[in-house]
């Protein structure tokens, strides 16, 4: 253990000690992750700082499916694969993402790896493999049953590989889990444009707790605040372009 | 017993039936009338030569050439392997020993060639073959030659291998074809044709005998570290790396369990092999024990010597190492990438293939009408639509709601020259918003005013 002696200056002091405890706790200096910037649209909730990585982050709701591409959008600015895992009730229920869809919403599908296992239990050990590797920048495990003994594996898991877990649960579960938040998201009905999501942080590990509506930007999936209402040009465009990705 | 012609025949007998002299070939109703206490069963030749497979298998432990001759019968060849056990007696010794705790005991010979072990073995007395010409009492039958010519043969007088060998070759040859004089050359010496191996054999293999069997899984996994350990040392020296690994793992009780692994990118890193098969080792049946274990290398490829790896390249390999991983615990077809097909049909525009595979290039055609999933089977829904091809304007059944937006039609018309969509119908597409706010996209299938009415179907959400 590092033993010289504290700078003079508290702030310094502080931030010593600070790095010596998480070198003790073994996580060591260079683990600084900057989290996920998800835009303006959720400051009121998140504050400047966004979704932490090396945490897992649980979403229900029926447009869940949308919140969560929408953040692994903004976590893919680090390299990395997008590992997506379920197992075949899920793809029975809510079917298999769809690789042209993903890539006109600017989600690289030669970054997506679709992790298909037969049960809950082999997803689940799946999902643990994948948020341990290094390898995975965004992880989104489709499971139905979390208890707490898992969510705390899955979160030593996610805390060894350094990216970040999205759990897309089917229905809201109240029982306690690791997760650093949980968010509710439904789409808001009636009206057109753009498509428009209330997101509602239901749990967070630092307390902070609201909802806030949001309008989705189909072309980057960026979450702009609803409040600042759709500009004409937004509205207008018909959502009929098509571009092409090349790939090598 | 098995069917015969006549009615059903013997088709082997155990020790004690051939002291009565019932042999194969016996009428059972001849049988049974010799020896009304018989205990007869029905034969399965499938079973036996799945079994007689798996027995083969076992024997790799003497050498990696094994085949299987005929119905009854295996063949090894053991050039290069009689010292491991102290010479050819040895050698025999070991397997007679090794087969009697399976509770066989088979006819044993070992020769120079093929032919010859096989006709020392199923015609003589067996063991050692000491010279040539102590096959010259063996009858013809022993060189393998088809019906009609040992037929042949014994009409002319001909018997055994020794009067064969007495006469000129060229006549042989002549009168009876040139297969039976390349037989008797082989016996002399000539180079007879190689016979193919139930598995291939590799070069890259490592072995781990233990006199008292292995019984526990965590022995396993210390058997298999140290076999990579030497395996990779060898392919390290050799330079190459490996793609497809097989463990076999002897039991004590003569089944050989194999467990076959693939790796996306060479390897031979013994830490990342044995993690591939830790995860095929945990629902494993180990018997009594395990008494052998083999690594070995089938596939490899040239893999020149790795530098410590910055950037690019290590991600590379941490995204192989998960790969493989995944692959290994849940099968290499449930590991998928996607990949582009140029297709107009939308559903048919991306496939998945094992990720294990490099992904064909090509571009993605991106439109945000296409949703975010699509289901793998369309639901079937009833709509209430403005006829003829106006969008829908309320959905029922496995999805229901009122639509408050649609966006479409988007018609496609089937690949009509492609064999599946040949009496396809065409399609409009529709993108609906419904009332809770949920976006599906939907299609109706065929025309108004066709005799079978359109069908609606949901194939995937936006949500």
């Amino acid at each position: 253990m590092n033993m010289a002696p504290l700078p003079a200056d508290r702030a310094h002091r502080l931030a010593v000690l600070r790095a010596r405890i998480r070198a003790l706790e073994g996580r060591g200096a260079g683990f600084a992750t900057p989290p996920v910037r998800l835009g303006p649209g959720l400051d009121p909730l998140l504050g400047e700082d966004g979704l932490a990585r090396r945490a897992l982050h649980e979403l229900a709701g029926p447009a869940a499916t949308l919140f969560a591409l929408a953040i692994a959008r903004a976590a893919l600015d680090r390299p990395g694969l997008f590992v997506w895992c379920l197992d075949e009730a899920g793809v029975r229920a809510r079917g298999l993402p769809w690789p042209p869809g993903l890539a006109a919403r600017g989600l690289d599908p030669s970054r997506l790896l679709l992790v298909r296992t037969p049960d809950a239990a082999a997803l689940a050990r799946a999902v643990e493999e994948a948020l341990s590797s290094p390898a995975a920048a965004v992880v989104l495990g489709e499971l139905a049953r979390v208890g707490f003994d898992l969510s705390r594996r899955l979160q030593l898991a996610v805390e060894r590989g350094g990216g970040i877990g999205l759990l897309l649960r089917p229905a809201a579960d109240p029982t306690p889990s690791a997760a650093a938040t949980r968010w509710w998201a439904e789409p808001v009905p009636g009206h057109e444009g753009p498509p428009r999501l209330r997101l509602e942080l239901r749990r967070s590990k630092g307390g902070a707790e609201g909802q806030v509506e949001v309008r989705v930007d189909e072309r980057t999936l960026a979450l702009h605040p609803a409040a600042a209402l759709a500009d004409p040009k937004a509205a207008a465009a018909p959502p009929t372009d098509r571009c092409t990705l090349a790939r090598g | 017993m098995g069917p015969g012609p006549g009615g059903p025949r013997l088709v082997a007998v155990n020790a004690e039936a051939e002291a009565l002299r019932l042999g194969p070939g016996l009428l059972l109703t001849d049988a049974r009338a010799a020896c009304p206490a018989l205990h007869v069963f029905p034969a399965e030749p499938e079973a036996d030569a799945r079994a007689l497979e798996s027995l083969a298998l076992w024997c790799t432990r003497w050498s990696p050439k094994v085949a299987v001759d005929g119905p009854d019968g295996l063949v090894l060849d053991v050039t290069g392997c009689a010292h491991l056990w102290g010479g050819e007696e040895g050698l025999l010794a070991a397997v007679a020993e090794a087969f009697a705790k399976l509770g066989l005991a088979p006819r044993t010979a070992l020769a120079d060639r093929r032919l010859a072990a096989r006709a020392w073995a199923r015609f003589g007395p067996g063991g050692i073959l000491p010279s040539l010409r102590a096959l010259d009492p063996l009858p013809v039958e022993a060189l393998e030659l088809d019906g009609e010519t040992s037929a042949s043969l014994r009409r002319l007088g001909l018997r055994t291998i020794g009067d064969l060998r007495r006469l000129p070759r060229a006549a042989l040859a002549r009168r009876f074809g040139l297969a039976l004089a390349l037989r008797l050359a082989v016996l002399e010496g000539a180079e007879e044709p190689p016979f193919t191996p139930l598995v291939e054999p590799t070069p890259f293999s490592a072995r781990l005998v233990r006199a008292e069997p292995i019984a526990t899984h965590a022995g396993i996994e210390a058997a298999c570290a140290r076999l990579a350990r030497d395996l990779c040392r060898m392919l390290e020296q050799a330079g190459r790396g490996a793609r497809r690994l097989v463990l076999g793992l002897h039991r004590v009780d003569g089944v050989v369990a194999r467990l076959e692994v693939g790796t996306a990118r060479p390897s031979r890193d013994p830490e990342h092999l044995c993690r591939l098969f830790r995860h095929r080792l945990d629902g494993l049946d180990l018997g009594f024990g395990v008494e052998l274990a083999i690594l070995e290398a089938v596939e490899t490829v040239e893999c020149p010597a790795e530098q410590p790896e910055l950037g690019a390249a290590a991600d590379a390999t941490a995204i192989a190492l998960l790969i493989d991983r995944l692959a290994a615990r849940l099968g290499a077809d449930r590991v998928l990438r996607p990949e582009p097909v140029a297709s107009h049909v939308p559903e048919r525009q991306a496939r998945w293939c094992p990720a294990g595979v490099e992904p064909r290039p090509g571009s993605w055609v991106a439109s945000r009408l296409r949703p975010l999933r699509l289901f793998e089977r369309p639901l079937p829904v009833r709509a209430l639509a403005v006829v003829p091809d106006g969008p829908p304007l309320k959905l029922e059944g496995a999805i229901a709601g009122r639509v408050i937006a649609a966006s479409g039609p988007e018609r496609i018309l089937p690949e009509w020259w492609k064999e599946p969509d040949a009496a396809a119908r065409p399609r409009d597409f529709f993108r609906v918003r419904l009332d809770d706010g949920r976006e599906l996209w939907c299609a109706r299938e065929g025309l108004w005013g066709e005799p079978d009415p359109p069908v609606w179907r949901v194939l995937g959400s936006f949500s």
